[in-house]
């Protein structure tokens, strides 16, 4: 079954290598064929291995883990490059495939007029695999390859624009933070190495025993010897590389500025599949989570945390994607807060529903923007509906899902986290009981706001009357400056309101399909997850599927789970009312001079803080570093020596007369000194 | 058969020798200079056709020999460059041919 | 030639070579100086005939005075440079007085080392059938040349003619007008 995997993974690869090094050369449908057909290839691939996975009883024998091939001995280390099949891995690799397959034709008309179409969809196909290595290696290190590739492929797509200076600026920032969380991902890995002798995830390694909890990762019975300081260090490493990864407090703010890239880039990577790997590896090590008592609810507070704060921010913004961005942030942290009270499929499943509905939600404000020739802000929009029905109808169906409104996709994961939170707050015991009733009031809170940004987004950009002054007439890969000096120009000449609404047209249907198939999943997709709440146990497919890897979520009480559900519910529709109410009749911006608001709406002054603390500090190190050490020692030393020589020339040019008889003196001079020493030595 | 010493050759060979190293020291025109040399290489196959016969044996005539080759090879070859030297510059003055300077 | 005149011979041609010799410097004309080492040549060849190299002797002759000189004179008669020329004026004239003391020295110190009695090594003197005096005795000073010529040196002699050859092209290529 693994050999499955292989070819899930080689074509995407093959088709990075074929664009990058020929696509330059190949006209727009062999790129589309290639980019498409890799994907495509690689979808089905993944969809034939999650069938043979279903066709295997019992559960618990739901696994494959094939060498590929030996990559390093050394001494006690032995790292195979293999392949590991499991329901886990299975489900994360047909959200990829299949999202990133919809990304893949949604961006042949979004980029349709890129100089850089054969360079976009090379740098795709390189994400895809290096996400599909990254859910299907077999160990820690080879996660940790995928885990730096895609922060490469991430890098390379956020700054695919690189004359923008703005978009190159994000791309290093996602970089630098991302290098970061590898860094923590590294330590982990090497404490592991170091106590456990082995980096394998627990399929006959020698130090772990199978089916001790399932088959999971380093089952906990050979995770036991660890001591307690080190069973707390490897989880909070693997958390960094998660914060880092998955966008968490305080490692979050590449993502906002990773919305540099262009749009797909940002539904793909940002939002459905790189920023949950950091989900998929506290799943994919949740027995190293469990090791000790700090570590789930250290999870739990940062995940609570960065939804509240920073579905906060998104209230304010005005940027649709930034919006999004910061929503996807939000959604994160609510994966987080799902995994940390135990109810690891829980977060799973969010992910996958999530995928659906953030990605649609990516690709309906790409298409807006798209229709809009690159218009971001929300004040230059409003009123189309009428222009744009397709994009209207699915993005209001995303809308409602990430809203939580039933029987939408998000409605029933988001339940799913909030029942998971309850049920551990009433089952533990001591201060922890008291942290999971805050992140379960958080969960909720954040619910409410959720609504409320998403409805002001949507009335913002579809509902009242157009307020902007009709598709801005150049691409949106043009610079920020250009745009600005039009906007300068043309503003008197071109009409605003009503009349330019006429000048906008819906997207291609190579757009809309991708739309409408998201849309789909993201009405039904909640389907697959439970109905625990309907206390019909038989009916939770995808938990159920993924029991074996993650063990069964503690079972909940059904009139708390009801309880849940109907605060969730209650404050997602108060959202959704406050925000009829304001922005109903169409989006108005009004400066408000509310220091909350303000604070929000500058994102807390991290940015700005982060510059004064780190960044200005290092800045000014590094000067004077590089003063003392450029300028004074390694500057100061080679003048030092240069001088020394021109001195020494300057003595030496005056015997280079030019003269030849002066230099046959010199020679006479040599002759008689040797007859001399002659006569002297007798 | 009075013979006279080894060393009084040797010490005519020797000035000749250095009147020829300060010809070369102290003239400019390049002929001269040339001349200079070739007083030197003759004071030294004097000292070879000395020695040759002191020894008894041919080996410095055939020296004496090579080096009158070798001295007629290279004065071919000087006149001609001090002869295009001066078909450029009108002048032969090795004084004026001091570019090699620092 | 017998004792007495064997030195007083020597004296002569001693005095009158160097003397020549000192003509080569001094005089101001080329021409001058160019007879005067033709003359210093000339003794050299008489030196070489007292020493009994007669071979070298006729060959200093016909080459160096007969050929090489000619050459000499055609060139200096060629180029004659104004010798009153304000411009040629001497602009090292320090190293006149430096090069005659360095002389001085010079002949000083190798007259000394040689009659401060180096000895020179008698155990590197040719006996028997190897000495040139025998073989001289044997075939004749000619004869005697060239077999050293030819059996001992006979790579070398085959080199001078490349180099000569060499010195032909080279006099060839220079002396084309450019």
């Amino acid at each position: 079954m693994a050999s499955l995997l292989l070819w899930v993974l080689i074509p995407p690869l093959l088709g990075f290598i074929i664009l990058g090094l020929l696509g330059r050369t190949l006209p727009r449908s062999a790129i589309l064929t290639v980019a498409w057909g890799t994907v495509a290839l690689s979808f089905l691939f993944a969809l034939s291995a999650f069938l043979s996975l279903l066709g295997v009883h019992p559960d618990s024998q739901r696994v494959s883990d094939v060498s590929v091939y030996t990559w390093a001995i050394a001494g006690d280390l032995q790292v195979h490059f293999g392949l590991l099949l499991d329901p886990l891995s299975a489900t994360m690799l047909l959200v990829i495939t299949g999202v990133g397959l919809l990304i893949h034709i949604y961006s042949a008309g979004y980029m349709a007029d890129d100089p850089g179409f054969w360079r976009f969809f090379s740098y795709m196909n390189f994400f895809i695999f290096a996400m599909t290595l990254l859910v299907s290696a077999d160990n820690l290190l080879f996660l940790l390859v995928g885990w730096g590739l895609v922060g490469l492929a991430s890098f390379l797509l956020i700054g695919f624009w690189y004359q923008r200076p703005a978009a190159t600026a994000a791309a290093r920032k996602a970089l630098v933070i991302n290098v970061i969380g590898d860094f923590g991902l590294m330590l982990a890995i090497f404490l592991l190495f170091k106590h456990l002798n082995t980096v394998d995830y627990g399929y006959g390694g020698p130090n772990c025993i199978p089916g001790t909890s399932g088959y999971g990762v380093l089952t906990a019975a050979s995770c036991q010897q660890l001591g307690s300081l080190v069973s707390l260090a490897i989880p909070l490493l693997l958390f960094v590389a998660c914060a880092a990864k998955s966008a968490q407090l305080p490692l979050y703010m590449w993502l906002p500025d990773a919305m540099e890239g262009p749009t797909p880039v940002s539904a793909l990577i940002h939002a459905a599949t790189m920023v949950t790997a950091g989900v998929y590896l506290v799943a994919r090590t949740h027995v190293l989570f469990t090791l000790s008592p700090y570590a789930l609810p250290i999870v739990g507070a940062i995940g609570g945390l960065t939804a509240l704060f920073a579905a906060t921010i998104a209230l304010t913004q005005l940027d649709i994607k930034r919006v999004l961005a910061y929503s996807t942030i939000s959604q994160l942290g609510y994966m987080f807060m799902g995994e940390s009270a135990g109810s690891y499929s829980a977060g799973i499943f969010h992910l996958t529903t999530h995928a659906y509905f953030k990605a649609l939600l990516f690709l309906g404000a790409g298409a807006v923007i798209h229709a809009l020739g690159g218009e971001q802000d929300m004040r230059e929009m409003g009123g189309l509906r009428y222009r744009m029905r397709i994009t209207f109808w699915t993005f209001l169906i995303a809308v409602l899902a990430i809203s939580g409104i039933p029987p939408f996709a998000g409605f029933w994961s988001k339940d799913d986290i909030l029942g998971a939170l309850l049920t551990q707050a009433t089952s533990v015991g001591g201060a922890a009981r008291y942290l999971y009733y805050g992140l379960w009031g958080l969960g909720v809170l954040t619910a409410g706001l959720t609504a409320l940004y998403m409805f002001r987004l949507f009335y913002g950009i579809f509902m009242g009357s157009y307020r902007g002054a009709g598709p801005l007439k150049h691409g949106h890969a043009g610079s920020e400056e250009e745009e600005e000096e039009e906007a300068l120009t043309t503003v008197g000449r071109r009409r605003r309101g009503e009349s330019a609404l006429y000048e906008i047209y819906e997207v291609p249907a190579v757009m809309t399909v991708p739309l409408i198939i998201l849309a789909i999943l993201s009405t039904i997709g909640g389907l697959v997850g439970s109905f625990a709440l309907f206390d019909y146990s038989r009916w939770q497919p995808l938990n159920a599927f993924l029991a074996p890897v993650l063990g069964s979520a503690p079972e909940g009480n059904l009139p708390l789970l009801w309880l849940s559900t109907g605060a969730s519910l209650i404050f997602a529709l108060l959202g959704l009312l406050i925000a009829w109410r304001r922005y109903g009749q169409g989006f108005v911006y009004k400066e408000s001079r509310n220091p909350f608001y303000r604070l929000a709406y500058n994102k807390y002054y991290v940015d700005e803080i982060g510059i004064a603390l780190l960044i200005n500090p290092l800045l000014w190190l590094g000067r004077q570093a590089s003063a003392l050490l450029e300028g004074g020692l390694l500057d100061g030393g080679s003048r030092l020596v240069g001088r020394a020589f021109s001195l020494v020339s300057a003595g030496g040019r005056r015997l280079q007369t030019g003269y030849v008889r002066n230099y046959a003196l010199a020679i006479l001079i040599g002759v008689v000194l040797i007859i001399l020493y002659y006569v002297v030595r007798g | 058969m009075t013979t006279i010493p080894v060393s009084w050759y040797l010490i005519v060979s020797a000035l000749l020798f250095t009147i020829g190293t300060i010809g070369v020291l102290v003239r400019r025109n390049p002929l001269i200079i040339f001349m200079s040399i070739e007083l030197m290489l003759n004071a030294v196959n004097l000292a070879f056709v000395t020695l040759s016969s002191y020894l008894d044996s041919a080996d410095g005539q055939v020296f004496v020999f090579i080096v009158l080759t070798v001295a007629a090879a290279e004065v071919v070859v000087g006149l001609a460059i001090i002869v295009s030297i001066f078909r450029t510059r009108r002048n032969i003055d090795v004084d004026e041919m001091n570019l090699l300077r620092g | 030639m017998s004792g007495p005149a064997l030195i007083i011979s020597f004296f002569v041609l001693a005095v009158a070579s160097v003397a020549s010799a000192l003509g080569v410097i001094l005089f101001r004309n080329a021409v001058y100086s160019a007879l005067s080492l033709i003359l210093t040549l000339l003794f050299l060849a008489m030196f070489y005939l007292q020493l009994g190299a007669m071979f070298i002797a006729i060959v200093q002759i016909l080459i160096y005075a007969g050929a090489i000189m000619v050459l000499f004179l055609f060139v200096v008669t060629m180029l004659a440079a104004d010798p009153r020329d304000p411009d040629l004026q001497d602009r090292l004239p320090w190293q006149r007085g430096v090069a005659a003391v360095l002389g001085l020295v010079l002949v000083g110190a190798l007259s000394y080392l040689l009659l401060s009695g180096t000895p020179l090594n008698e155990a590197a003197r040719a006996h028997g059938s190897e000495a040139l005096s025998q073989v001289v005795a044997q075939q004749g000073n000619i004869q005697a040349f060239g077999q050293a010529l030819f059996h001992g040196f006979s790579f070398a002699f085959e080199v001078t003619s490349l180099v000569i050859v060499v010195a032909i092209l080279g006099a060839l290529v220079l002396g084309r007008k450019a």
